[in-house]
């Protein structure tokens, strides 16, 4: 069996008295690749930043293996208009605070992430002047520039074209070599690719698995909408 | 010559120390977008400066503790009952500012303070304020620096450096200490209404023509030396108050610096259309 990196046990949240999440049980496995789909308001962000540690549980736990780094790239990204260049702004992540020690600054290890993302001509560009595409990169870039054992990535490709929706797919098979990464996505494209571990949220999981015709019915359910999984080739589209 | 050597090298050592204060601060508070904060905590120090003459001691040793103690209270609250940011500073502005007006009303014949407290004095400045104002400005300038990656990690992404293990409170905690002294500081020299003129003009420019943090710095203090000592120039050969001096010159530069950043914009789009 591979080594558990997280383990929730019957976590649920609620903002108000309106439940957002009831009663969760999941299990993260090193090296594992998860997306999670749901409707709005279904509960994924807030399932996200209880795992960052961002939000407390309301009741239930969440166990983490012993330091464990995160990389995170939110849903909402407004950003002040700062003066900071992409490349100071990415590198703050690495940074700790005052009374613990940063992981070196170095920029070699920042241009291999740029250049994994085809980004590295925005590394002296101001943070403000970044199109909504170009700050989706830059965002994921920082999520993974101080080499975590498992990113979360919250609708990473909401504001970037087809092709860089493909290349983000195919980057997210290299990333998983050497970490676990989790990501919301809104894409239903996403079950054509070749993931292996589907979580449905809507308050509850309401699936977590490989996509078969068993997981049709559900969605249909969940969203209220015919969907059809039709077989292909190599893998399935929705 | 009638005003001593001795005298200008105050004004000098004051006005520097002034616009470096003035430069780190200001940028800060722009970027976050508080520049009411420094309205706020001057008229929170109001109550310190009450109290001060009230119980005749030096109004600047009572205000130094008496407003951090009362802004920082303030603000917990205010986190605590969940209140945003700028109501509670509105609170600090009008409790502040009442507390010491019930104290000067017990305290005859310092109706005078009052203009001073408005507009500064930085001609009456004396030799024992710049030695309180130098040491404060030390300890504010080396807290804001030990903090400031955190300070602007905060700033741009508080939820992330939470994530990495920035401790948020604290570091909001801290920051809120330091501007507090740092304005406190300030009011001694310029007054309540050129502070807010000296924190604010200078960062609003240098906030559109840098994507580095220190050359705004750097450029701020520039900026409200060259301000400042022109102010106190163009009051003295026509006779006029230096605090509204430096004000009036500092809003004309920003006006033509508005005015001539939007005219090239216009240029450009015309050429482009």
């Amino acid at each position: 069996m591979n080594e558990i990196l997280i383990e929730i046990k019957n976590l649920s949240f609620s903002f108000d008295k309106y439940i957002v999440l009831d009663n969760i049980n999941l299990t993260i496995f090193k090296n594992e690749l998860i997306a999670i789909i749901g409707p709005n308001g279904g509960g994924k962000t807030t399932l996200l930043k209880l795992i960052l540690g961002l939000y407390k549980p309301l009741s239930g736990t969440i166990v983490k293996k012993d330091k464990l780094k995160f990389g995170y790239l939110p849903q909402k990204s407004n950003y002040i208009d700062f003066p900071i260049s992409v490349k100071d702004f990415i590198l703050l992540a690495r940074y700790r605070g005052l009374f613990k020690k940063s992981e070196p600054m170095d920029n070699k290890k920042l241009f291999e992430i740029l250049n994994l993302l085809n980004i590295e001509n925005l590394a002296k560009k101001r943070l403000k002047n970044l199109s909504g595409g170009e700050l989706q990169k830059v965002l994921l870039a920082r999520a993974l520039v101080n080499d975590p054992s498992i990113v979360i990535l919250d609708e990473p490709t909401s504001f970037i074209d087809f092709k860089a929706q493909s290349e983000f797919y195919d980057l997210l098979e290299i990333l998983q070599k050497k970490m676990s990464i989790i990501f919301v996505s809104h894409d239903l494209g996403v079950l054509s690719k070749k993931i292996k571990r589907i979580i449905c949220l809507n308050r509850r999981i309401n699936f977590d698995g490989n996509l078969d015709k068993n997981m049709e019915k559900i969605m249909n359910r969940m969203y209220g909408f015919e969907l059809n999984i039709i077989d292909h080739k190599d893998h399935k589209i929705l | 010559m009638i005003l001593g050597y001795k005298f200008f090298q105050s004004i000098i050592i004051a006005l520097l120390l002034y616009s470096m204060l003035a430069s780190i601060i200001g940028t800060f508070i722009v970027l976050r977008r508080i520049t009411y904060i420094s309205g706020g905590i001057s008229h929170a120090a109001f109550g310190g400066i009450g109290i001060g003459l009230f119980l005749s001691l030096n109004p600047i040793l009572v205000t130094i503790p008496f407003t951090i103690v009362f802004v920082l209270t303030l603000f917990f609250l205010g986190k605590k009952l969940k209140i945003d940011d700028d109501s509670t500073i509105s609170m600090i502005w009008s409790l502040g500012m009442s507390i010491g007006i019930i104290f000067l009303s017990f305290t005859k014949g310092y109706s005078g303070y009052f203009l001073g407290y408005l507009f500064g004095n930085i001609l009456s400045i004396s030799n024992f304020d710049l030695k309180i104002l130098f040491i404060f400005l030390i300890i504010t300038i080396i807290i804001f620096f030990m903090f400031l990656k955190e300070l602007v990690f905060i700033l741009l992404d508080a939820e992330y450096a939470k994530i990495t293990g920035v401790n948020n409170n604290l570091v909001d905690t801290i920051f809120y200490f330091v501007i507090t002294l740092g304005i406190i500081i300030m009011i001694k020299i310029s007054g309540v209404i050129v502070n807010i003129v000296f924190l604010t003009i200078a960062p609003l420019i240098t906030k559109e023509l840098f994507t580095d943090l220190y050359k705004m710095f750097l450029f701020n203090f520039l900026f409200n030396l060259i301000l400042s000592f022109s102010g106190i120039l163009i009051s003295f050969i026509f006779d006029l108050p230096t605090g509204p001096c430096m004000i009036i010159v500092s809003f004309l530069v920003f006006l033509i610096y508005k005015i001539i950043k939007n005219s090239r914009q216009s240029v450009n789009y015309k050429s482009t259309s």
